[in-house]
């Protein structure tokens, strides 16, 4: 005999912005969720993760209607709608795939400052700048950054319009304020991209979006759309879509709002005298461009240093330890950063600008390092931290902080100097914890000071 | 309450086991306390030296006690040779931890825990109400330390504490300090020396408080002025639920869940420190098997696997972590949780318990370490205590070679160990 069960099926499921009818019955008081798992234990495990998402959908709405998103318009923007559960950055315990990182953190500099991707994109922005020249110069007048910058952003963020946006941006938004490591953050960009539904901004059709919900010519966040967005044509709608420049105004305008400095250039390429090494990299050991040529940095290519700069603040970038080429960075640098939380990021818009402008590449060559494993990168942060050094965040990402620590460590424990974190550090970090922590291995430099130009985007 | 109490709380609870199972070996945890308490004198003296206790006198003076208080309570003192001998026993074989679950969650200590709840209903209502802390759960608190009062333990507090105190001097200071709180309670008048009675390490009443515990939280529910946990079952579970709300309780959240992993979870998950919301296990394909779990989708939870990977798994709220603050024993916290949702009509564990599952003996969990020692693993020394550390080391060798990370001190790690002491 065969019994039949009631199938939960996917159209129940299916995550609405209202509350489920039946479960308002049975609580109208109690929060939804306090009767998740009596509601969902029947159901198989693939329905628990469904009917757990929707739950979260309907725990959004009072949000989104405070925001004044239609019921309407937000049971259509979740019509369907199921987390994505291969894109990045989310938290899937137990699953024993490595989880995936952004490109930035994931690939040496070499690999992520790629020569011929670069020298494409410069061509590409030469002739972009010809052909958009009107919109840059009033960009530059009206916003004051650099056309060169403006369209470097654009050739990172897209590669000039190239890149399709792959992803339906409610869908990522929603997978990452559910299951994501910064879930507070999207959910404030989810209930943002609703809003430019209800808005009618864009359409549920072409709300297309990076896996990380970033949208148009120059990839940006829903909430930025709301704050930074610029409408340069005048055409009554801030169009980073369609209008390139819109879009390019639209990034300007961010990076004016970040803190650009007008007149000022990103960084330059330098050598070190014997004397400084990578151990003096980072924000926290910045000093006047005129006290780093006191010590002896030079530019490289028998460039000078402009004139105008040697009371500014600059710190010294060495984004492969001692293998390869070393920065000495400026405030737009870090303001360049903080549209995407990357040294390499930063580094790359950087010389894609220069080049644009007619300059080359960098005179060190990179040299042939690999790329420690996030997992491992979190260990060695983790040992650091427990040894006393002052690892800002333990995130798995090989950043200034955590190079410049790993050659403190390498200092004190007379190991050779490189800054580069690899698996014969962390093996050498392990036998250190292992015997306990001595204060020998303590940093010999002040790492405490404080962090004002990293603020996280 | 520092980690002198928590070791301390473990070998009341261990006492009261071991009371409630009569003649059954003793819990896991039993021997790690054991071990504590390896300073003692193995001698059996008869009598005290003239004059040990009352080298107390300044302290006990400076904490209230009046002289003749201290001399009534204290003149006729005579070492308890079976104190010595229990706090001494170093149990070789112990249980795995469903074997102790099984032992401690009966059927008729689920039936009796209802009618109880039944009987009881109305205090318990006002004790939820005050504190904020389930009902079923002060219940198998009450079930589980003193089989709801019925073996509380029959030795003087007063002499048990007193024995510690002099034949324990590694630990001398903390087992002072509990003797100079009973003092207190007897002074007070809180109880007479006839009723103050409990397990050889000084925890007395129906949820087994010892002296400090007692101080600190006791509470005195029916009004009649006294903090009577030994006499009242109302003060009993109400001095409890006010420990479990001190020891970090949030109302209206269970003490966790019992889950199905799917095929091919990577274990390590089950490391401490790691608690991820019930959304993001249930997208990772974890499996809620049993209904009616209050769960907020966005608490964190903690994966618990007390047998290791091939036993049962658990996603726990941090009132498992207010449990463990009773007695930190994770097999402990999960018979008080488990027994709590058995009284409160839920089902019986989904998965069973691995058959083979072997709990290492005292010598074997030193050897566990030496090994892992050898193999550069820090252990924290080796003390034959499967703690944090210890585990950590069990991790880290099972990642080397290629095992569940699942943490567990299981027999067959350590035969692998034996066989291939290095790497």
């Amino acid at each position: 005999m065969i019994k039949t069960v009631a199938q939960p099926k996917a159209v129940g499921l299916r995550p609405r912005c209202h509350g489920w009818r039946r479960v308002a019955l049975l609580a109208p008081l109690v929060a939804t969720s306090v009767l998740l798992a009596s509601a969902i234990s029947a159901l198989p495990a693939l329905a628990q993760s469904t009917e757990a998402f929707r739950q979260f959908v309907t725990e959004l709405w009072p949000d989104a209607q405070g925001m004044g998103v239609s019921r309407a318009t937000c049971d259509m923007a979740f019509r369907g709608v199921e987390p994505d559960l291969s894109i990045p950055d989310l938290v899937l315990p137990g699953q024993a795939k490595e989880v995936k990182g952004q490109a930035e953190f994931t690939r040496t500099p070499a690999e992520y400052l790629n020569v011929s991707h670069l020298t494409r994109l410069s061509e590409q922005g030469r002739a972009l700048l010809k052909q958009h020249a009107a919109e840059l110069a009033k960009i530059e007048q009206m916003i004051g950054v650099p056309r060169h910058v403006v369209l470097a952003i654009w050739g990172r963020e897209t590669a000039f319009g190239a890149h399709r946006s792959p992803h339906y941006a409610i869908q990522v938004l929603a997978t990452q304020a559910w299951l994501g490591r910064r879930k507070d953050m999207f959910r404030t960009e989810l209930l943002n991209a609703l809003k430019m539904l209800e808005d009618k901004v864009r359409t549920r059709d072409t709300m297309n979006a990076s896996w990380a919900g970033a949208m148009g010519l120059t990839q940006f966040m829903p909430s930025e759309f709301y704050t930074l967005a610029y409408d340069l044509d005048g055409d009554g709608r801030k169009d980073i879509w369609g209008s390139v420049g819109d879009a390019l105004a639209s990034a300007a305008n961010q990076l004016k709002v970040k803190g650009w400095i007008p007149g000022q250039d990103w960084g330059y390429e330098v050598r070190l005298p014997a004397s400084l090494n990578c151990l003096a990299e980072g924000a926290d050991h910045a000093r006047p461009m005129r006290e780093w040529i006191k010590l002896g940095v030079v530019r490289t290519r028998g460039r000078e240093f402009p004139a105008d700069i040697m009371d500014a603040q600059a710190f010294l970038l060495t984004p492969a330890g001692s293998y390869g080429p070393a920065f000495l960075a400026l405030e737009n640098f870090l303001v360049i950063k903080r549209y995407n939380m990357s040294d390499l990021y930063a580094l790359f818009v950087g010389n894609l600008a220069d080049r644009i402008a007619g300059g080359g590449d960098f005179e060190t060559p990179w040299g042939s390092v690999r790329q420690l494993p996030a997992k491992s990168v979190e260990q060695l942060q983790e040992r650091m931290q427990g040894l006393g050094y002052s690892v800002a965040k333990v995130d798995g990402k090989a950043g200034m902080n955590t190079r410049s620590l790993v050659g403190a460590y390498q200092k004190a424990n007379g190991l050779k100097v490189d800054c580069w974190p690899t698996e014969a550090v962390l093996t050498h970090m392990r036998a250190t914890t292992a015997r306990g922590p001595e204060p020998a291995a303590k940093p010999d430099h002040d790492t405490t000071r404080g962090r004002s130009g990293l603020g996280v985007r | 309450m520092g980690s002198a109490y928590a070791s301390v709380s473990r070998v009341r609870a261990c006492v009261a086991a071991a009371v409630l199972l009569s003649g059954a070996a003793v819990m896991a945890a039993a021997a790690l306390a054991d071990s504590r308490l390896a300073a003692i004198s193995t001698e059996e003296p008869r009598a005290a030296p003239q004059g040990q206790l009352d080298a107390l006198w300044p302290a006990a003076n400076a904490r209230g006690i009046s002289r003749s208080a201290f001399e009534r309570y204290t003149a006729d003192f005579i070492l308890d040779p079976e104190v010595v001998r229990l706090a001494t026993s170093q149990p070789e074989h112990v249980k795995p931890p469903g074997a102790y679950v099984a032992d401690l969650v009966t059927p008729e200590r689920v039936e009796i825990g209802r009618a109880l709840a039944a009987k009881h209903a109305a205090t318990l209502a006002a004790i939820e109400q005050a504190y904020g802390v389930d009902r079923h759960v002060l219940l198998a608190i009450w079930g589980v330390e003193s089989a709801y009062g019925t073996s509380t333990g029959s030795r003087s507090v007063v002499r048990s504490l007193a024995t510690l105190a002099v034949a324990d001097a590694r630990r001398a200071p903390f087992w002072r300090n509990e003797l100079i709180a009973a003092l207190r309670i007897l002074q007070d008048g809180q109880t007479a020396p006839e009723t103050f009675v409990g397990s050889w390490a000084g925890a007395s009443g129906h949820t087994q408080f010892i002296p400090s515990a007692y101080t600190a939280h006791a509470v005195d529910f029916d009004k009649d002025g006294r903090r009577d946990i030994w006499g009242t079952v109302a003060d009993a579970l109400a001095s409890t639920a006010n420990y479990l709300r001190t020891s970090g309780w949030s109302a209206g959240a269970p003490w966790g869940i019992e889950v199905i992993l799917p095929s091919g979870f990577d274990y390590s998950w089950s490391a401490p420190g790691r608690p991820q919301t019930l959304s993001q296990w249930l997208a990772a394909g974890v499996r809620i098997p049993t209904s009616s779990a209050n769960l907020q989708l966005g608490l964190p939870l903690q994966l618990v696997l007390p047998a290791g990977a091939q036993g049962p798994a658990f996603l726990v709220t941090k009132n498992f972590r207010a449990i463990l603050r009773y007695n930190n024993a994770t097999a402990y916290a999960l018979a008080v949780g488990h027994l709590a949702d058995r009284i409160a009509g839920k089902a019986a564990l989904m998965a069973a318990w691995p058959s083979a599952d072997k709990a290492l003996g005292r010598g074997e969990r030193e050897e566990m370490q030496r090994l892992l020692t050898a193999r550069g693993h820090d252990t924290g020394g080796v003390d034959g205590i499967m703690g944090d550390q210890t585990r950590a080391a069990i991790r880290a060798t099972q990642r080397t070679l290629k095992l569940a990370e699942d943490g567990h001190p299981s027999f067959e790690l350590l035969q692998r160990l034996r066989a291939d002491p290095l790497p």
